[in-house]
Order: C-alpha cells, then sequence, then structure tokens
C-alpha cells in the first residue's frame, strides 16, 4: 500500500477562486490535496508574504493588467509580476501557477486594435519568458481553454462585475482541467514511448494485401488522415518522446513502405520496430527490454480493438489507445489528448533521447556479438566530457539529481538555486558521456564541498561500464585534496551503492543508523578504455 | 421536489431546476445539513458570499440546460443580507423562476 503525496495549493486572484477548489478532485490518483483560498485581490501581499503552499495558482482576468485596453501600461505591470514572481521562488519553495489573459480586445480604429493586439500578446509573452527562465513557474493557457468553449459561452460579464467571477461554469470546468494538467505534469512521471500500429494506423491499407503503391498516405481523404497522425508523431519525436513500431507483416514488406512511399516519418524516426508474426504484447515487451525501459512508459495505438484488448490484458501498464481512422475528428486530437504524454518542459537532454536509446538498442547488439565483456566495452570508445561549475548545465544537473534514485550515495536533493550555491562555494561536476553509438548527454553529477563529496550520482542509463569509477577518479584528482571525505546515505531504493566507496579506494571511518563515512586513500583504479575530457 | 417533465410549466421547471442545483452543491461543499432546509428555512446566513456567488453561477448553468437559453440572475439584491431572496428558501426559487418568465 503507498502513501498518497500531501499537496497543498493556495489560490488568489483578482476573481473568485474558490470555483477553482474542484481541480483537486482531478488530482485524487495522484496526492491527497487540501486547498486554501486566499484573500480576492491580494496578488501582491501574497506574493510579497510567507510560503504557506506547495502551488500556489495566482488567476489574473483582464482587469488586473489594464481596465478597458491592453496598452504598454499593461506590459509594464506584467513585469512586475514576473519580477513579484521571481522574488518569491527565489526565498521561498513551491510552484507557482499563472495564466494567459482571455480577453479579446476591440477597437473603432483598426491600427488601435492592432496596437492592443500587440500589447495583449506581449503581456503573455512577458509571463512566457518567467515560465522559461523559472523553472518553478507555469503558465496556464486560460485564454486558449475559454477560447475552445467560445468566449461568449466562457464569460458571464454581469457576474464579472457584480460578483468578481467572470466565467460560467463549464468555463471554470475547462480552466481547472488545465491547472490540475499543470499540477500533473510535475507530479506524474511522463510516458516516453508511443508504439503505434502500421496497416490502418500509419498508413491506410494492409501492405501484404494491398501492395505498397495502394496504401493511402497522402494528401487527399482518407490518406490525409494517416498523413496527419504521422505528422503528429514527428511532432512528438521532437517533443521527446520515442517512436516505437510493432506491425503483423513481413518485415521487408514494412521496410519496403518507408523505402518506396514519401511520407512524414521515415524508418529511422522509429528507435525500434517489430515487424513480424507474434503477439503485439509479446513484441511490446521486448521492445521495452531493448529499451530498458519499464512498461508504464509506454503507450500503444493501434486501429483493431482487438489488438488493443489483447495488448491491454496482458500488459495492464501500457496506455492503450484506438486509433479510428473513419473518425478522423477523433482520431487527430488523440495524441494531444494524451495526458501522460504531458510535461512541464522539454530538456536539451530529453530531445537529445531518441537518438540515446537508438543507441542504447546498437549498444545491446554490439555486446551480443563481442567475445568478451572488456572486448564490448573497449569497442564501445567511451569519452567522457567533465565540467565543473557550468551555469550552462544547472538545469540537466538539478533535474538529474531530483530523479536519480538508485545510483545515487547520499540521494540528497536540490532546488536549482541550491546547485547555483554549490557552484559557487564548491565544486559541481557534470560529467557528459559520448561512445562510437552516440551522445548520452549528462549522465553523471558529483558536488564537493568544504572537502566533502555531498553528492555522487549516475543516471542508470551509463551504469555497467565502469564510468561511474573513472569520473569518481577524476573528481578525486580535481580536488587534490588527500583526506576528502564522502558518505553513503541509505535510502528505499540505494542499495547498489552500498559498497561503491570501499571498492573505489575510500576507507570506512565511521558508520551508524544515518550510514557510512569515508576518507579518501589511493582513489578509485584507472580505466583505461574510458577516456575523460575537461571541459 | 419532483424533476421536471415534459408537462412541468417553464417556471416549474426552473424552480425545480434552481432546487436541483442546490442539492448537488449541498454535496459538493460537504453541507448535508442544507439538504434538510425547507422552503421557508434562510439560506443566506448558512454560506458564505463564495459559496452564494457559486450557488448562482451553478443555477444559471443548470436553467440554460432546461431552458436552453442563458437567463442572467445576478442581481444586486443576492448578496444584500436584507433584501437576499436567499433569506427564504422558496423566495430563491421563485427568483429563479420569475427570472425565467421574464426571459
Amino acid at each position: 500500500m503507498t502513501t498518497a503525496r500531501a499537496l497543498s495549493i493556495g489560490f488568489v486572484g483578482n476573481v473568485v477562486t474558490n470555483p477553482f477548489g474542484k481541480m483537486a478532485g482531478r488530482l485524487a490518483d495522484l496526492a491527497t490535496v487540501s486547498c486554501e483560498h486566499l484573500p480576492i485581490g491580494q496578488i501582491e501581499q501574497v506574493l510579497a508574504g510567507p510560503a504557506a503552499a506547495d502551488v500556489l495558482i495566482v488567476h489574473l482576468d483582464h482587469r488586473w493588467f489594464f481596465d478597458v485596453a491592453p496598452d504598454e501600461a499593461a506590459v509594464a505591470r506584467a513585469r512586475g509580476l514576473a519580477e513579484l514572481v521571481s522574488a518569491r521562488l527565489a526565498r521561498a519553495p513551491g510552484t507557482i501557477i499563472l495564466n494567459t489573459v482571455p480577453f479579446v480586445p476591440f477597437s473603432s480604429v483598426e491600427s488601435d486594435l492592432h496596437d492592443q493586439l500587440d500589447a495583449l500578446a506581449r503581456v503573455n509573452a512577458v509571463l512566457f519568458d518567467l515560465a522559461r527562465a523559472q523553472e518553478r513557474v507555469s503558465v496556464v493557457d486560460a485564454a486558449g481553454a475559454l477560447a475552445l468553449l467560445g468566449f461568449a459561452n466562457a464569460f458571464r460579464e454581469r457576474n464579472r462585475y457584480m460578483y468578481q467571477m467572470p466565467y460560467a461554469p463549464a468555463a471554470v470546468d475547462a480552466l481547472n482541467a488545465r491547472y490540475a494538467d499543470a499540477v500533473a505534469a510535475r507530479l506524474r512521471a511522463r510516458r516516453k514511448v508511443v508504439v503505434v500500429d502500421a496497416d490502418n494506423t500509419l498508413w491506410g491499407g494492409v501492405v501484404g494485401e494491398d501492395g505498397v503503391e495502394n496504401l493511402e498516405v497522402d494528401s487527399d481523404y482518407p490518406g490525409i488522415v494517416h498523413t496527419q497522425l504521422q505528422r503528429q508523431l514527428l511532432r512528438l519525436k521532437g517533443l521527446g518522446i520515442l517512436l516505437c513500431a510493432v506491425t503483423k507483416n513481413n518485415e521487408e514488406d514494412f521496410r519496403a513502405v518507408f523505402a518506396q512511399r514519401a511520407m512524414p516519418l521515415r524508418l529511422d524516426d522509429f528507435v525500434a520496430y517489430r515487424s513480424n508474426w507474434s503477439e503485439k504484447s509479446e513484441n511490446i515487451r521486448d521492445l521495452a527490454a531493448t529499451l530498458n525501459l519499464g512498461l508504464d512508459s509506454f503507450v500503444f495505438l493501434d486501429d483493431n480493438p482487438f489488438e488493443i484488448e489483447e495488448v491491454r490484458a496482458r500488459l495492464p501498464g501500457v496506455e492503450c489507445h484506438l486509433f479510428d481512422r473513419t473518425r478522423p475528428e477523433q482520431a487527430l486530437t488523440l495524441l494531444d489528448g494524451i495526458a501522460s504524454l504531458r510535461a512541464r518542459n522539454v530538456t536539451a537532454e530529453d530531445l537529445a533521447k531518441t537518438e540515446q536509446y537508438r543507441g542504447e538498442a546498437q549498444r545491446q547488439e554490439l555486446q551480443r556479438s563481442a567475445a568478451s565483456m572488456d572486448d564490448y566495452l573497449a569497442s564501445l570508445e567511451i569519452r567522457v566530457h567533465v565540467a565543473r561549475n557550468n551555469p550552462g548545465s544547472l538545469r540537466r544537473v538539478t533535474q538529474l539529481i531530483n530523479k536519480t534514485n538508485q545510483f545515487n550515495l547520499t540521494t540528497r536533493r536540490y532546488t536549482e538555486d541550491e546547485v547555483a550555491t554549490a557552484m559557487r562555494e564548491g565544486g559541481v561536476y557534470a560529467a557528459r558521456v559520448v561512445d562510437r553509438f552516440g551522445d548520452m548527454g549528462i549522465v553523471g553529477v558529483a558536488i564537493v564541498r568544504g572537502g566533502e563529496l555531498e553528492t555522487f550520482l549516475m543516471s542508470c542509463r551509463a551504469l555497467g561500464r565502469r564510468i561511474e569509477s573513472q569520473v569518481l577518479r577524476y573528481v578525486c584528482g580535481a580536488e587534490a585534496n588527500p583526506a576528502l571525505r564522502a558518505h553513503y546515505r541509505p535510502s528505499a531504493k540505494n542499495r547498489m551503492v552500498e559498497t561503491f566507496l570501499d571498492e573505489n579506494g575510500f576507507a570506512l571511518i565511521g558508520s551508524g543508523p544515518e550510514g557510512k563515512d569515508y576518507r579518501l586513500t589511493r582513489g578509485p583504479d584507472d580505466t583505461a578504455y574510458i577516456h575523460i575530457i575537461a571541459d | 421536489m419532483t424533476p421536471p417533465t415534459s408537462t412541468s410549466s417553464p417556471t416549474e421547471g426552473a424552480a425545480a431546476a434552481a432546487r436541483a442545483t442546490l442539492d448537488r452543491l449541498v454535496e459538493t461543499w460537504g453541507r448535508p445539513e442544507l439538504a434538510a432546509l425547507g422552503p421557508e428555512d434562510d439560506l443566506f446566513d448558512k454560506i458564505d458570499s463564495f459559496a452564494v456567488v457559486e450557488l448562482l453561477l451553478e443555477t444559471e448553468s443548470e436553467i440554460e440546460t432546461v431552458a436552453g437559453r442563458y437567463v442572467p440572475l445576478a442581481d444586486e439584491s443576492i448578496l444584500d443580507s436584507t433584501r437576499s431572496p436567499l433569506r427564504r428558501l422558496q423566495n430563491w426559487f421563485d427568483y429563479v423562476a420569475a427570472a425565467v418568465a421574464r426571459g
């Protein structure tokens, strides 16, 4: 039995925020949520005051930024808001959620209307810039959510002025969905892989029966439905999602479609595929093993309800969706509607992930064919680029620190600000691994401060190649402190590093319920086939 | 209260919709004691102003579903402690029915 995490959400705005409290129900499977509605209109006071909630939702309608028409003063007001939010984040924990401004300008003068539209866009741009700069800020698209309903249906202008509540219940529901998504994206691990069927999904028709030339995948209906799906998948790939295919076809037929038809997706857009006559659940399980990912990282799309049920029954962790090509209005909104593919942002590391996982699949092939483990490791041509105190790696380093559980000596978590402080007060080392199959990105972090190795961790995907020992060896050398201290702090998940320091030239100097303390002796042995490059 | 039927008049339907909305919100608010209020009872003193606004919005939405058109219910009397129709529950249902009848 697991204990749901407790999450406190505070609301403040220039409208009555109480109806937004219903968003808590949408998060019930992720957290036990408590809500507090702070005094209406007290935005500056709340932002300047003490932090009282894990998440603070600041809901502002246009009247907070301007009275009648968006203008330069409204942009300045937005900048002031951004400064207040940044100041709060600098001194207090928690996340702040803002919203785009739902407003449609009108003017009897066309050029004035253009100026208003421009100013409104710049107000929103200030908020987007803030979210880009501050990991702990989200901006929900309230304007978009209400536009989908139709502003005429969403707004109740009489209620806006009489009761400070401008939204119809349907609009409140739409906004609550956006708020819940924004919070959930921070609580829930994003699924990483979309596995897609081929016949009647990637293209219309069955390649083995209809032939490559007769498949429907072009710019006319119904082929346009499949072309659009491919474009959407390609866009998802650009947003860090891995694409795989499973299809009941002869492999040469499947490959022939990509070789002979001009389509948005190319075969190498897929990190892996299985084209054979096995059950799809079997193939998806195999893909998970190849990519070293859990089945709960997978989303599966197929046009055939039987296949959907087969996978759903045998692999309950996989999220399955029916792609109904006969209902394009639904089929082509399917991917955008999958909540588990949403994320707060996509880092450069996320974007490089496709190549990294493809590389991992190739490494597995090489390992199977190598004569020995040493031959295999040597053939990888591993290079580790180590950067010390590089502010450019701050976001990725913080992300890695906060999500690495297994190969993590102390499981100490840091905010971005705390990592930046560690850079000023000591050494924050970021290790980026490259081998003949690609760039794995930053996969290791060490933090040394006050003669102490505070943090040492490595992403699981880089393990099994002795990279961790070589990085530790480099850090010990760079610190040049013969009395360097280090610690192992046990957690529920880091047993794998319990003896790491013992095995890498550190001497045990004490132990207790909180873990074990070490001092550097000779340090890790050199691993000749791993080359360290100081960046 | 009997739900609106095809033979109900528009005003009866509106009053029933107002009652149904209140019953639903009573559950949402976790205030089961409010479900026992009778037509002569005072609701105004038992809920805060935010709940009044929520009741108004939800009732407007329910009326829109029942009547097929948006009927604004907001009025400066609603939050007025002396004049509010919520001072007597039946007055509130009558107020909603009258608003629908006016169109």
